[in-house]
């Protein structure tokens, strides 16, 4: 699956996707449950909470 | 480069031109005390034309699935807007202490020059919203 590909089936810009990549930006978590519902997995298994 | 980013751009190419033509004209009449009414009417054409153009090349959908806006962009956005109202703050700060030191308390301005120096800022707040919004998209670290 190409970043356009995820990006057209979560509603958002392939940038986004890249910038979410990068740790640039954190998604909402409306967004993150639709890329991990996406992938089928739980979201822990796409994100992990990065403190500091 | 998405939707967003092209606006922008285009935006920031505007009314930078736009600031500098208003410029370019205000100084030609107080250094060459001479109305130049034409060429400025063909040169504010020509900026409108351009601008509707870019704005119909960059609007035009490039796929039937394209995402126009998503919450990135409105977060980029909404901080984009703040520092536009931040610059306007300052700007109209330094203008009202300009001109109390240039005319005094009692003094007296034309209303082509407040027209002129609201006209200005606004154009302003514009370039900084626009500038904003790049800069966010290519360092800012944004969470939703």
């Amino acid at each position: 699956m190409t970043q356009q590909d995820l990006a057209d089936k979560v509603g958002v810009t392939r940038q986004t996707i890249i910038a979410i990549e990068q740790g640039k930006y954190s998604p909402s978590l409306p967004l993150a449950l639709k890329i991990a519902k996406t992938f089928g997995v739980t979201i822990e298994q796409v994100f992990e909470l990065n403190e500091g | 480069m998405n939707r967003t980013q092209k606006e922008a751009m285009c935006s920031l190419i505007f009314f930078t031109v736009t600031l500098v033509f208003v410029l370019l004209i205000l100084a030609a009449r107080l250094i060459f005390k001479k109305d130049i009414v034409y060429i400025t009417y063909f040169m504010l054409a020509t900026i409108a034309i351009t601008n509707v153009l870019g704005l119909l090349y960059v609007l035009r959908k490039q796929s039937p699935r394209e995402v126009i806006t998503d919450e990135r962009d409105k977060l980029i956005k909404l901080k984009a807007l703040f520092a536009s109202f931040i610059s306007v703050m300052i700007l109209l700060a330094a203008m009202l202490v300009t001109l109390r030191i240039a005319v005094g308390m009692g003094g007296s301005i034309g209303v082509w020059l407040l027209t002129l120096i609201l006209f200005v800022i606004s154009i302003a707040a514009a370039i900084v919203y626009s500038a904003a919004v790049l800069i966010l998209y290519l360092f800012g670290k944004s969470n939703a």
